[in-house]
């Protein structure tokens, strides 16, 4: 899938742009003061827990929402003229098609809307929809539906894609494909800005990954720091006491056991044996990102009410 | 991308969309010369001066079946269909998918209309020349425009569930009241008292004009535009409220 050419004006802007965003809901800030830029052909991941504002931040890029403060620019320009999201695809967040169009009616449809957009020949390959052309969107299974989604965010030959959730629903199999054409898109120079709840996708897919809870981002990096700060393992054995050991301090007793979360596990492990501790009933599990997420999340939390603790102390 | 292009896309997709669903096909297309064949095909036979204005009639019920399903259950589907939202991230403004609508609504009135006169001609001593058809086709094009206005009220106000229902129980005794069905002064008396103020009577008269070969019906048409009015004020309203709502 090749980019195409654009104007100068819109050439060096960045892809996303967004500068003390927030939105309301009500009393919910779905989205509360969010800074974040998207370069040219950058890839970023968007992690957080489900109600975190990761769906509320793409409709704010798409032009779907307006923000209550701050600002938000596709491509340098607001997301509600349609000459910004011309440079844009985006996937459908739910699959009801109109029943009675065809996959190869509805990728038309919305490849109809971009100046250059790609063959669909091309879009059926990549997202294995082979075979499906002329079958009816009513007849699709949800795996299929899927499937014709993300095609769609791609149809357009866009410079920059938006994917929510791209792969729930997907199975293994059309993961890896669905994969595999995001990193081309992605290698030929297109940007990627997705939402996910799996460290591995953001991994396989993104540059960078961002951190996001309770509308604000919390943390982010490259894929690698967050992973190394964030793919933790959790320790659990039946000991007499919490050992007074290194990497132990957070340990807690939970049932009798001691529990530990560590992004080395062994290392503590080798530590209990080194110092004969007594210990059964030895289980290490992984943490998923999401569990860690969240209870990196707590901590901030718990932090933040301390501290606005404090200061009401010290007033008084 | 040039506006017309999407036009064009948007109408060929809605145009396949409905050709496919019977549940929009069947009352639209089939329901004006069943019911002709039913009701008016013995008087239409049988008072063969008095032919044209009854299926003149027909046709302008064949136009507001189409106003209601098209704009009133047909919006009210796509409101809650997640699909209309991901459209609008689509790079195009809201122009080019009314437009689209409005063609698929004119094909399809064009379609009732034609297939209700095809059968007529065939069964009936009817006979229109290429003026009154002319004048009748004006008539029918201008007097669905509050109709449709009407429609898209509707269909940005009730549910997709209830909008068949509604379209039908509004638009059916607005038909027969307004002498549709059976001629104005067959009517009950209280029928015929109120009949001369309804949109529909008002839509009735400007075409069966056209097929008189009379001069256009002042009080009528100026009545209709009124009611147009009124309605596309509500629709206008409905829409900006769903609007608010919706992509505040």
């Amino acid at each position: 899938m090749g980019i195409q050419k654009i104007g100068a004006d819109t050439t060096d802007s960045p892809v996303a742009e967004l500068s003390g965003v927030a939105k309301r809901f009500g009393d919910i800030n779905a989205v509360d003061g969010i800074d974040l830029t998207v370069g040219p052909g950058e890839a970023v991941a968007f992690l957080g827990p489900n109600g975190a504002g990761k769906s509320t931040t793409i409709n704010l890029l798409l032009g779907l929402l307006r923000p209550n403060s701050g600002h938000v620019a596709l491509f340098g320009r607001s997301p509600w003229l349609p000459a910004a999201r011309r440079l844009v695809g985006a996937t459908p967040q739910e699959t009801d098609f109109p029943p009675n169009l065809s996959v190869a009616e509805l990728l038309g449809l919305v490849a109809a809307h971009f100046p250059a957009p790609a063959p669909i020949q091309a879009l059926l390959r990549d997202f294995g929809l082979d075979g499906l052309t002329g079958r009816h969107a009513a007849k699709l299974s949800g795996g299929e539906r899927r499937r014709l989604a993300l095609a769609m965010a791609f149809a357009g030959n866009p410079r920059a894609v938006f994917l929510d959730e791209p792969t729930t629903g997907l199975d293994v199999e059309a993961r890896q494909t669905f994969w595999h054409a995001v990193r081309r898109y992605h290698q030929g120079g297109g940007a990627v800005f997705l939402t996910t709840h799996y460290l591995e996708e953001a991994e396989a897919l993104a540059d960078r990954v961002v951190l996001i809870d309770r509308g604000r981002i919390v943390q982010q990096g490259a894929v690698a720091e967050i992973k190394a700060r964030f793919a933790v393992k959790r320790l659990r054995f039946r000991a007499a006491a919490v050992p007074d050991l290194p990497g132990f301090a957070e340990a807690r007793l939970v049932d009798g056991r001691v529990v530990v979360d560590s992004p080395d596990t062994d290392a503590l492990v080798r530590s209990l044996i080194r110092a004969d501790i007594e210990f059964d009933d030895l289980e290490v599990e992984p943490v998923s990102l999401e569990d860690a997420v969240v209870s990196v999340f707590r901590d901030d939390r718990a932090a933040a009410e301390q501290r606005t603790d404090n200061g009401e102390t010290a007033d008084r | 991308m040039k506006i017309s292009g999407i036009w064009t896309a948007h109408a060929v997709a809605e145009l396949r969309q409905l050709l496919r669903s019977p549940g929009y096909l069947v009352p639209t297309l089939i329901f004006p010369t069943m019911l002709f064949s039913f009701f008016s095909l013995s008087a239409a036979n049988q008072f063969p001066q008095a032919a044209p204005r009854i299926v003149a009639s027909w046709s302008v019920y064949a136009v507001l079946g189409v106003a209601f399903y098209q704009f009133g259950v047909g919006f009210a589907q796509q409101r809650e269909m997640h699909w209309s939202t991901y459209l609008r991230t689509l790079p195009t403004g809201p122009a080019p998918l009314l437009f689209a609508q409005l063609s698929a609504a004119v094909t399809f009135a064009m379609m009732a209309t034609g297939l209700l006169w095809a059968f007529a001609l065939m069964t009936t001593p009817v006979s229109i020349d290429t003026g009154q058809a002319v004048r009748l086709a004006t008539a029918l094009a201008l007097g669905a425009i509050p109709f449709a206005g009407f429609g898209i009220a509707i269909g940005y106000s009730v549910s997709a569930r209830a909008a068949v229902p509604v379209a039908n129980l509004i638009y059916l005794p607005l038909a027969y009241a307004g002498g549709l069905w059976v001629p104005p002064h067959r009517l009950p008396d209280a029928v015929q008292q109120v009949s001369p103020s309804l949109p529909t009577r008002m839509f009735g008269e400007v075409a069966w004009a056209a097929v008189d070969g009379r001069a256009v019906p002042l009080a009528a048409a100026g009545g209709l535009a009124a009611y147009g009015l009124v309605f596309l004020a509500f629709a206008a309203w409905r829409y900006r409220q769903e609007e608010r709502r919706r992509y505040r």
